[in-house]
């Protein structure tokens, strides 16, 4: 079995010794370079990270540019209705669909709905259903305009025809507004009538008396007589092609 | 002369590794990198047979090509079946690396032993 090597077969085992190192030295050397540059992308997270942050600051000051030129028209409407009947007129549907469509803060009596994720003790219960879900608030407030809301809110965020309410991995977006618990769901209206439709709906009714109290989600509702939901400050108007639909 | 060798192999390798740009895909490079350790041991493994004058270049250069690439399957195939089978290839290879390592050292020091009581 063992051979015995001669001083020239020495040679070529040294030699091929040395090939097979050199060769696995040099995919060593290239699985290094290769983990090495892997780790960017973990650096493009932090980045992109910081660079959301970024844009949402730079969208918080646009928004409040946006504000502020609101006002500016509202004055500038108030002027000219002042001195013409028609534009008066003009101005009055206009203030009226501005109500309608949102664009206006609404103050008055309605309920305020407090969902809350339940604490997570490890149980029988996973962290996945613990959390309250955009499926859960989509319901929530379809039964409040079901329960005849004229505005709804959540967490400062005006519901209008063109809100979303939606999840984005753990968070929540709405008017893409990252939102999180405790969700605090302000409706204006009866407040009697806008609880009864809270129950009416079979979904969330089942949700309220049976889901929520067996997981821990916190529910809550309370009548308020001074609740106050703000305008909608994003934009209104649809995508060009539905407005060509639309006509 | 094995020494020469051996650093030469090492330097070459790592300066072309360190000019050439190619890269490993990142699916294959996991098993690239187990094959890698199975091919460590069978150098290690070559050296101290050479040291022992049992060097045998087919039992050496299929041990390096079988080792490597029955290591990369294995790994791949517990991905496949979703057991960590890499496991079993790091442990072998790397329990089978120190022992070789021990007989390489044996090896050494008896020769360098030899050497001295020569002179």
């Amino acid at each position: 079995m063992t051979k015995v090597s001669t001083s020239k077969n020495r040679k070529i085992e040294a030699i091929l010794l040395g090939t097979f190192v050199f060769i696995s030295m040099f995919l060593l050397v290239l699985l290094a370079k290769n983990i090495s540059g892997i780790r960017p992308i973990r650096q493009n997270k932090d980045a992109l990270i910081s660079r959301i942050r970024e844009l949402e600051q730079e969208r918080a000051k646009y928004k409040k540019t946006i504000e502020e030129l609101n006002k500016q028209i509202g004055e500038l409407e108030r002027k000219t209705a002042s001195s013409d009947r028609r534009v008066k007129e003009l101005k009055r549907q206009l203030d009226l669909l501005r109500e309608e469509v949102g664009m206006t803060a609404i103050i008055g009596k309605g309920v305020e709905v407090t969902l809350k994720d339940a604490e997570v003790s490890g149980g029988l219960i996973e962290e996945e259903q613990a959390v309250v879900h955009d499926s859960d608030l989509r319901l929530l407030v379809n039964g409040l305009f079901l329960g005849g809301a004229r505005a709804v809110s959540i967490n400062g965020e005006r519901i209008t025809s063109v809100s979303s309410i939606r999840c984005v991995g753990p968070t929540i977006l709405v008017n893409s507004k990252r939102i999180s618990s405790p969700f605090v769901v302000k409706a204006i209206g009866d407040p009697e009538s806008l609880i009864d439709g809270l129950y009416e709906e079979p979904t969330l009714n089942y949700y309220i008396t049976q889901l929520f109290p067996e997981i821990g989600i916190g529910f809550s509702v309370k009548k308020k007589d001074d609740i106050r939901i703000p305008a909608y400050k994003g934009n209104l108007s649809f995508s060009k092609n539905l407005v060509r639909v639309a006509k | 002369m094995i020494w020469m060798s051996i650093l030469a192999g090492v330097t070459a390798g790592v300066l072309l590794g360190v000019f050439v740009t190619l890269e490993i895909p990142a699916v294959i490079a996991r098993y690239v990198s187990i094959a890698l350790l199975a091919s460590f041991d069978t150098l290690i493994g070559g050296l101290k047979s050479y040291l022992k004058k049992e060097f045998d270049e087919w039992i050496f250069v299929s041990g390096f090509l079988a080792n490597s690439l029955l290591a990369a399957f294995i790994s791949y195939l517990g991905d496949r079946l979703g057991i960590e089978l890499y496991l079993a290839v790091l442990l072998v290879f790397g329990m089978r690396i120190f022992q070789n390592l021990a007989e390489l050292r044996h090896a050494l020091i008896l020769k360098l032993r030899r050497v001295k009581k020569n002179k």
